[in-house]
């Protein structure tokens, strides 16, 4: 689906199965939000070298939610996990460093508690970085009240309240509608589950505008 | 070509494998409408 640059947001954070409640949880807002969720995840082409197709698509993403809790030691090889912060700093890079379209970029940048950043990341000092205490409501409750702020004048977006409703009633459906369509839930590919919270969302604005 | 050996246009499903978007819009539809009948509020409050 094309969008327009000021409509997409880059996602910068871990992929594995333990953060997956807060991922999904930030994807939804951010299609609730109006805007389409962008990240490493969607092309998966052996034949593209992975930061190029990092760069492309934060480059085509007006928005970013980088999370840069989960910056520590790697279990089976005991060093730390630096994709998330180079990330953040290239997303800063483009920001600071490229024309006028690239200068309208903005941030979300998220730790586990708030302050926690300043004792490994301290370069960042300054910036707003904001808790989620790994908890999928503060996430979006945050990624919505943030990107709120970046909508042109007049255009209000729904209640984090509302979305954080919404997430909880996505969550209840999403097993369902796997099980109806031959999915497993648990191994949703990128491209998945952006399409099925776009269209579990499409139908509810659809009820919702009927209803009104 | 005459139009009698012209092949018949043939209206193509989705790939073998693939989802049909009508069929994920369906099994979305077809959820909400079982979440309504437990009792669910027909969408969500937009506040």
């Amino acid at each position: 689906m094309h969008r327009p640059y000021t409509k997409q947001a880059f996602i910068n954070c871990p992929f594995d199965e333990e953060y997956q409640p807060l991922f999904q949880a930030l994807v939804f807002a951010i299609y609730a939000c109006g805007m389409v969720a962008r990240s490493a995840l969607e092309a998966d082409n052996g034949a593209e070298v992975r930061i190029e197709k990092i760069v492309r698509i934060m480059g085509e993403c007006c928005h970013s939610v980088h999370d840069i809790s989960r910056v520590e030691l790697d279990h089976d090889s005991g060093l730390p996990r630096m994709n998330m912060p180079f990330e953040l700093g290239l997303f800063l890079g483009a920001q600071r460093f490229g024309d006028a379209r690239q200068k309208k970029k903005t941030c979300i940048i998220f730790d586990r508690e708030r302050y926690r950043f300043q004792k490994f990341l301290s370069d960042i000092a300054g910036q707003d970085i904001r808790a989620h205490h790994g908890e999928p409501a503060d996430l979006i409750r945050a990624v919505r009240n943030a990107l709120a702020t970046t909508q042109p004048p007049g255009v209000l977006l729904h209640s984090a309240t509302s979305i954080v409703e919404r997430y909880g009633w996505f969550q209840q459906d999403l097993p369902e509608i796997c099980r109806m369509l031959g999915m497993d839930p648990h191994d949703l590919g990128h491209r998945d589950l952006t399409f099925l919270i776009a269209e579990w969302l499409e139908v509810d604005a659809q009820r919702a505008a009927k209803a009104a | 070509m005459s139009a009698e050996k012209r092949p018949p246009k043939i209206q193509r499903p989705p790939e073998k494998g693939n989802l049909d978007p009508v069929a994920v819009r369906k099994a979305v539809r077809a959820v909400f409408a079982m979440r309504q009948a437990e009792g669910r509020p027909k969408h969500t409050r937009r506040r």
